[in-house]
């Protein structure tokens, strides 16, 4: 048997998903229970503090609780920003680099486990033939500022107002109200309580509609249409402030083929079109997720790199491309694909 | 005829009496001020690295604290603080660790009491698995685990813990659990030491909405397991005290959670209909 036919990077890929879907779900039965005994409290994927089995913490409680409790809190009691208020926002801040720079944006596309929870239900719904959806490319504009929105607005934001006492305090966690990592981890855990509606204030019931709207939603969308969380995900949008920062990166020299063939846009798992412009500075996005899929389903040599620094991880080769297209088709598709290259 | 009626307004002024005390005896079972026969530990949180520690109904003058690196880091010492004269231990916060075991000692001829609690400042600091695992006392009842940050001990929920006497673990022995608003409950300890503890139900009384205006704070109620050994001539009990939440689906709704979730789902199915897309 050809060994690429066995060790596609998808193929890889799959089980290193898998690995950290475990460890972050269930990691906590072996780490242990306490904060300081996870991997880290600043994890840059949705490893949910809510699951008590996980292995590691998402760094986004963290920067809502220190908006709230130590930005908000203390500018409302003292009427000025000090050092003493925003030093733990910066730790976790820290902390979350220390990780980031490892990996950047692959912590989406390799570790987080709603990301991969996401990419199997599309997996089935390919499986049995299930319609493929993908999102009107007039509407990327709109749909890709969304993600903004919910960090900015919701992750920092509406915990700033919370914690200035302008708003009611379900606003201090207002994105952990609303992330579908925080209803699915828990669930896989045998722990239904995150499903239940919270029914405190109008604040609480507001969020959790949202967020057990956004589950249900995304339970059933993710059949059809790939990552349909992911396009709004604040995790997104701060690992595309620092990834310039970070070593791991795609990029591409350009063949005369890109813009034609646009393989390349019909594997992303996100279905970010700019991946397939000859234009090299464009194609390493803010919405890539570093899963390498464009680079396995480029059918020319050397143009799509998955680079560490100056090492060069995984690069695209027609060889490759003919057993992999052999396997399944870029947009996931157990079928042939009629390349015309 | 006098002696008759004075025997029947004897009897009912007893009546009365009784009557009376076992109102007054009902209302502080109501309150919850009655529930324990031992000494208690109050805690006032006045901010992120500041608590007030109040024992009650205890003379000791002095409260030991245990930080987080106890047992860790070899320079790491239990800290003495006084109770000042309003009855309080000024605990502030002095950068080591997170979580701190607190504990009084109260030494009366053969008989000496220790109590214990723990507080958590949300700090970083290490996992405090070593600390409690330190002996601190003769007879010892230690956490198997404390309920983790973010995270509080839950009506309803089981616990373990483990007790010892001179670092051996006490098998088969008494435990009992205290907490207001419920009578107590007598447990045993397993062969292993270890004594598992369902915490008893939230008293519906102590389940009140905040003021208008005020931010909404989880309610709490104290609970203690208390453990009792005769060794030799001495007297040994030890008590751990802490604070229990009202169970998971407290202000929960589940149905409704499934109902929004199944909206949800529904709205996500229809994009499943529609024409199959052509294929790359
Ligand atoms: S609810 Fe979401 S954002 Fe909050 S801790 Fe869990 S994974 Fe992170
Ligand atoms: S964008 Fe997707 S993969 Fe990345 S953190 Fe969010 S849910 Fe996870």
């Amino acid at each position: 048997m050809n060994p690429i036919r066995i060790w596609t990077l998808s193929r890889v890929r799959f089980w290193v998903q898998l690995l950290f879907f475990v460890v972050t779900v269930y990691g906590g039965i072996v780490v242990g229970p306490y904060a300081a005994d996870k991997i880290t409290t600043a994890l840059p994927a949705l490893s949910c503090t809510y699951d008590r089995q996980n292995s590691a913490w998402c760094v986004l409680r963290p920067f809502q609780h220190q908006t709230s409790h130590q930005i908000g809190d203390g500018l409302a009691k003292t009427g000025t920003l000090s050092w003493e208020l925003v030093r733990p926002l910066g730790w976790s801040l820290v902390i979350f680099m220390g990780f980031f720079l490892v990996l950047n944006k692959g912590f989406c596309g390799w570790v987080c486990p709603l990301g991969a929870f996401q990419e199997f239900l599309y997996g089935v719904g390919r499986r049995f033939h299930l319609i493929s959806r993908r999102v009107p490319e007039s509407w990327l504009g709109r749909l890709r500022a969304v993600k903004w929105v919910m960090l900015l607005g919701v992750v920092f934001g509406l915990p700033l107002l919370a914690g200035l006492g302008w708003l009611p305090g379900a606003a201090s966690e207002a994105w952990c109200r609303i992330c579908p990592s925080r209803i699915l981890t828990t669930l896989l855990t045998a722990d239904a309580e995150q499903m239940a509606l919270a029914m405190g204030d109008h604040g609480d019931i507001l969020l959790g509609v949202i967020g057990n709207g956004l589950f249900g939603f995304m339970l059933t969308a993710a059949f059809v249409v790939r990552q349909p969380f992911c396009r709004i995900c604040p995790m997104l949008a701060l690992h595309a402030i620092f990834r310039r920062l970070a070593p791991l990166r795609l990029v591409k020299h350009p063949s005369p083929r890109c813009g034609k063939c646009r393989n390349c846009h019909a594997a992303c798992p996100m279905e970010i079109p700019e991946v397939a412009l000859p234009d090299p500075q464009q194609v390493f996005h803010d919405d890539c997720t570093l899963c390498g899929r464009c680079v396995e389903f480029c059918p020319a040599d050397r143009v799509l790199h998955l680079r560490w620094g100056p090492v060069t991880l995984y690069r695209s080769s027609a060889a490759r491309f003919r057993v992999r297209s052999r396997l399944e088709l870029a947009d996931g598709s157990q079928r042939r694909l009629h390349s015309s290259l | 005829m006098v002696m008759g009626a004075m025997a029947v307004i004897g009897w009912g002024v007893v009546g009365l009496l009784m009557l009376m005390s076992s109102v007054l005896t009902a209302e502080a079972k109501a309150s919850g001020e009655d529930w324990t026969p031992y000494p208690r530990l109050r805690k006032e949180v006045k901010g992120r690295s500041l608590v007030r520690i109040i024992p009650v109904g205890t003379t000791a003058s002095t409260v030991l604290l245990y930080p987080s690196s106890f047992g860790r880091d070899p320079t790491v010492t239990p800290v003495t603080l006084p109770v000042t004269a309003e009855g309080a231990a000024v605990m502030v916060h002095n950068g080591i660790g997170n979580y701190h075991w607190i504990a009084v000692t109260e030494e009366q001829e053969e008989r000496a009491l220790t109590l214990a609690t723990v507080h958590h400042f949300g700090m970083p600091g290490p996992a405090p698995s070593v600390m409690l695992a330190q002996p601190k006392s003769r007879l010892e009842i230690i956490p198997e685990p404390l309920p983790r940050e973010f995270s509080t001990y839950r009506a309803q929920e089981r616990w373990v813990f483990r007790v010892r006497l001179d670092q051996r673990d006490l098998p088969h022995h008494p435990v009992t659990l205290l907490a207001p608003h419920h009578p107590k409950q007598n447990l045993s300890t397993d062969p292993d030491g270890r004594v598992q503890v369902t915490l008893p139900e939230f008293p519906q009384a102590a389940l009140q909405q905040p003021a208008p205006g005020a931010r909404p704070r989880r309610p709490v109620q104290p609970f203690q397991l208390a453990v009792e050994a005769h060794v030799g001539p001495h007297h040994l009990i030890t008590v751990f005290q802490h604070e229990y939440a009202p169970p998971p689906m407290t202000n929960r709704h589940p149905l409704l959670g499934w109902g929004v979730t199944g909206l949800g789902m529904v709205a996500g199915l229809q994009l499943w209909r529609g024409r199959k897309e052509q294929q790359s």
